[in-house]
Order: structure tokens, then C-alpha cells, then sequence
């Protein structure tokens, strides 16, 4: 019966395993601009910003592998090495980025960027199936001025100009040139007869 | 003649009639105001409300954050969010009452968070920091941020008052908090009972609980992008050529219930159960990424977690008797957008 068993030995060190279900494996990135909340930006011009790493969940350091989401192209990091410590109870992890727009882009022009950040796991032998976590942080680059926002008012409420006072003012005005034309009439035609 | 006086004196009386209607119309000060009102200024400035009682008010400059605007959460916490402003008061700075600074900031949508002692006791108010000139103070704010506050511009409202009685407000200092991706997973690893050669359906000893640990509404739709995946890696032997393909397993929902009742080894179930198989690969050593069904973890205080179920659904039946895992070929990822 033992022969035709199959040991998978998924679990092989019950103990290491117990330990690191205790694990929380938690990380998470910050972005000042993401899907609802694009980059304005004007040709030619170079722009930069930064991601922020966090690891403030659990309890383990975390190493996060960062990487240009396919089809970035306007985008780079401004480190070279873009594998990031984040130790435990850490928040402010920078990743810098920058931004460069072609000098012949036009208004309206657009291009989707992002950057998706790893964990890596470290490797314990015998673990069967280890699970990590990724983010992937994209938004839209977008040449022009950006658009009124949640929380703005308008710049200029031309809704006034039809607005009661004021049509009330201008027919007053008018009956007023009526009678005053009216009244002209009359005593013309009075002082005629 | 005396038909065409009457009319004249008739249509004389009119003329006086609207002309004070006209005049009462221009003295109104909503009308006067129209000309202040279309201005093409800024979409944002500075706007202070006052009212007088028996003296000068207090006047609130601008407000000023305490670090760079945009302000990042923090991860599963809590965060204090500071701010200053000056009040001026033309009375001399003794008139403006220390414990009467107040403040709160808002989003559409959004809880409001506040520093407010008038409404809530225990809040503490906003505190006096310094004296600025003679006639100024300047008041420290303290407002608590949690973890789940929605990106986007928020708005500080700040108040003061002083000894007379009056009561100076500004209300449009923007700032904005920023869009943060966090979950945690509650596991590393996972791990399966010993097999069989093809036995079908081997659920894993363990699941794995993912949690919404920031603001960023992960909310399953795939229209957005926002959904959970998950990128899934065969499993290979240290030594050895057998190998239990990513497509053996899948994915499920595991506290589903009414018409998501799961069994996560049945994939037939396609509204909470994910086979981890691309289907354009031929069958065999194939790895798998893509959306996880029905995944959905929502940014909020409680209900912002999902429990997932691995099953092994079948044991290919060449396998060598040995351990499989992720250690020789990578490690499987939760990713979320």
C-alpha cells in the first residue's frame, strides 16, 4: 500500500510551517497619482514624483522588486538599482520617479504608465506552495491642463446671466422705455391737435 | 385733449411706478453682487466667513500643512494629520480665545474627520502654538486620518473666535491624499496532505485570508482592472522531471454562500472558483496569471477581507515519489491593481 503511495511531501517541516502560517506577508505602495487621477503634463517637459513602500503589517523585513508595467515608455526610474529594502514598521520608502514628455507631443496626447512592485519571498526549503504579493500602480499621462475635479467649483457661473434678477431688472428696464416712448407719443400728438 | 392727459398722466404714473421697482432692483445687494460674482478667478481661494458682534472679528490667513501635499496613508493605521493657521484680530491677539480653534476636513463621500470641541468634547480642539506680531496667533491642528480614507481632495474647515464673541471661519484649504495599494496575505505558504497517483480533489490544509489594508477600493470589477490575480507557477521536484502543473489547481472563494456556495474544487462553479489554466496553452507544464473570479476586498474598517481555498484537483499519475513545491520554480504572487 506504501509502495503506491505517492508522498508528496508538501509539508515537510510541520513545525517551520506552523511558525510561518503565523506570518502576515503585507506590503503596499503609495501613489499621488493613479486610474481617476491622471498627470497633467505640457510638452516637453520633464516631471518628477515618487511611489512610497510600506511595510507596517506583520513581521518580517520585505525586499520589493520594482518594474515598468509593459508598454511604459515616458516613464524611468531615477535609481538604478530598483530593488528596495523595506524593513518592518517602515512607511516612507521612496521611489523616485521621472517623467519625460516628447518635446513634439500635442494637447490631448496620452500614454499609460505604471510600475509593479514585488515582494520577494524568501526561499525556505521545503515550503510547497509560497505566495507573495505584487502591486501594480498605473495612471495615465496626459498632455493639457487638468480637467475641474470633485471639490472644485466651477471657474465662472455664467448660469447667472439667466437668472431671475437679472431678467426681472431687464424687463423693468424695457416696460420702462415702453412708457417712456408712450408717453412721448401722446403728448406729440396732443400738442399736434 | 382731455382722453390723451389722461393717458399721459395713466402712463406718467407707470414711469414712476417702475422706475422704483428699477431703483429698489439695483439696491438690492444680491443684484449689485452679480458683477462680483463672475470673476474667472482661481477655482480655488481663500474664503473667510465672519460674523460681527460689537467689534472686529478675527480674520484666518492661510491655512498651512505641516508636510508636503499629497499625504500618504498608513498601511492597516491610523496617521495624524497635521496642519497651522494664523487668526488675526485687529483687537490685539489677547482677544482671540485660545481654546476656541477648531477645525475638521471633508471629502464627498467620506466620513468626516474632525478636531472639533464644540461637537465632540473629548476631540481637544485645535491648539495655540505661538503669538504671531502683535495682533496674531497661530494654532496648531491635529486631525486623525485612518487607512481607509478615499483619495482624492479633501477640504480643511477651520474656526476661531474671540472674546466678544465673534466667529472667524476658512473653509477651502485643498489637499490630497493619496491612492494606496495594500493587502496582506495571512499565510506564506500553503501546504497540501500527502496524494495519491491521480487522486482528484485534495483540498490544502490551509487557507489564505487576503485583507484590504489601504484605501484603494479593490472592488472586482474587471472593467476597471481592479480585481485580485494571481500568478501561479508549476510545481517541481529538487531532483526529478514529474511536475504538478499550475492547471491542476484552482482557486475558490472559500466563505462564499447563497448561489456562491463554494466547493473549490469545482471549477464548473465559474462565479467564485478560478481554474489556474490558460487556456490557449496545450496541456502540460504551464504556468497561469490572471483575474481571480469574484475576487473583491473593498477599502473600509470591517468587511475588507476574503478567504481563498487552494484545491489540487487532480494528481498527475507519473509523478515520482518525492516533495513538489514552488522553491525550484518561483514563488506563486497575489498581485492587485
Amino acid at each position: 500500500m506504501k509502495k503506491n503511495k505517492i508522498i508528496l511531501k508538501i509539508s515537510c517541516i510541520f513545525l517551520l510551517l506552523a511558525l510561518l502560517s503565523l506570518n502576515i506577508n503585507a506590503a503596499g505602495v503609495s501613489s499621488p497619482y493613479w486610474d481617476e487621477n491622471p498627470m497633467y503634463v505640457q510638452s516637453g517637459e520633464v516631471k518628477e514624483f515618487s511611489y512610497t513602500l510600506q511595510n507596517m503589517v506583520g513581521n518580517e523585513n520585505m525586499t520589493i522588486k520594482a518594474e515598468l508595467e509593459p508598454g511604459t515608455t515616458i516613464m524611468e526610474f531615477t535609481d538604478k538599482n530598483t530593488i528596495y529594502e523595506v524593513p518592518l514598521g517602515r512607511s516612507d520608502v521612496i521611489v523616485g520617479m521621472i517623467v519625460k514628455v516628447p518635446k513634439d507631443a500635442k494637447e490631448g496626447d496620452e500614454w499609460q504608465v505604471g510600475v509593479r512592485f514585488t515582494t520577494i519571498a524568501p526561499k525556505i526549503e521545503g515550503k510547497p506552495v509560497a505566495i507573495g504579493t505584487a502591486f501594480s500602480k498605473g495612471f495615465k499621462v496626459i498632455v493639457g491642463k487638468p480637467t475641474a475635479t470633485a471639490g472644485i467649483t466651477p471657474t465662472e457661473t455664467t448660469k447667472l446671466l439667466l437668472s431671475s434678477q437679472l431678467a426681472g431688472f431687464l424687463a423693468l428696464v424695457v416696460i420702462l422705455i415702453i412708457l417712456l416712448l408712450a408717453l412721448r407719443y401722446f403728448h406729440k400728438k396732443r400738442e399736434n391737435q | 385733449m382731455i382722453k390723451n392727459s389722461k393717458k399721459e398722466t395713466t402712463i406718467f404714473v407707470l414711469i414712476i411706478i417702475f422706475g422704483v421697482l428699477l431703483l429698489a432692483n439695483l439696491s438690492d445687494a444680491k443684484f449689485l453682487d452679480l458683477w462680483n460674482t463672475i470673476t474667472g478667478r482661481a477655482p480655488t481661494q481663500t474664503a473667510s466667513l465672519s460674523i460681527t458682534v460689537g467689534n472686529n472679528p478675527p480674520v484666518i490667513g492661510n491655512v498651512t500643512l505641516d508636510e508636503a501635499d499629497s499625504i500618504t496613508l498608513t498601511e492597516n493605521g491610523n496617521k495624524s494629520f497635521l496642519f497651522s493657521f494664523v487668526a488675526v484680530d485687529p483687537e490685539g491677539l489677547s482677544n482671540i480665545v485660545d481654546g476656541s480653534a477648531v477645525a475638521n476636513i471633508t471629502r464627498s463621500g467620506e466620513t468626516t474627520r474632525h478636531n472639533n470641541t464644540f461637537v465632540y468634547n473629548t476631540d481637544g480642539g485645535c491648539r495655540f502654538a505661538n503669538n504671531v506680531g502683535t495682533n496674531g496667533k497661530n494654532f496648531s491642528c491635529t486631525i486623525g486620518i485612518v487607512f481607509y480614507d478615499g483619495a482624492g481632495l479633501w477640504n480643511i474647515s477651520v474656526m476661531v473666535n474671540d472674546s466678544n464673541g465673534n466667529f472667524a471661519q476658512n473653509t477651502t484649504k485643498p489637499f490630497t491624499i493619496q491612492e494606496s495599494t495594500n493587502i496582506a496575505l495571512d499565510q506564506s505558504s500553503i501546504t497540501f496532505p500527502s496524494v495519491t497517483l491521480n487522486q482528484n480533489n485534495v483540498s490544502a490544509s490551509i487557507n489564505v485570508t487576503i485583507t484590504n489594508t489601504g484605501n484603494d477600493d479593490i472592488s472586482g470589477r474587471e472593467s476597471t482592472g481592479e480585481t485580485i490575480n494571481i500568478t501561479a507557477i508549476t510545481l517541481v521536484p529538487s531532483t526529478g522531471t514529474t511536475f504538478i502543473p499550475a492547471s491542476n489547481f484552482t482557486i475558490a472563494e472559500a466563505n462564499g454562500s447563497g448561489t456562491n456556495l463554494i466547493n473549490p474544487c469545482d471549477f464548473s462553479i465559474t462565479n467564485n472558483v478560478t481554474r489556474l489554466r490558460n487556456m490557449t496553452d496545450a496541456v502540460g507544464f504551464s504556468n497561469f496569471t490572471g483575474a481571480i473570479n469574484g475576487s473583491a476586498v473593498l477599502a473600509r474598517a470591517v468587511g475588507n477581507k476574503q478567504v481563498y481555498a487552494l484545491c489540487l484537483i487532480h494528481a498527475p499519475n507519473d509523478l515520482q515519489s518525492t516533495t513538489y513545491s514552488t522553491t525550484s520554480s518561483g514563488s506563486w504572487t497575489i498581485l492587485a491593481f
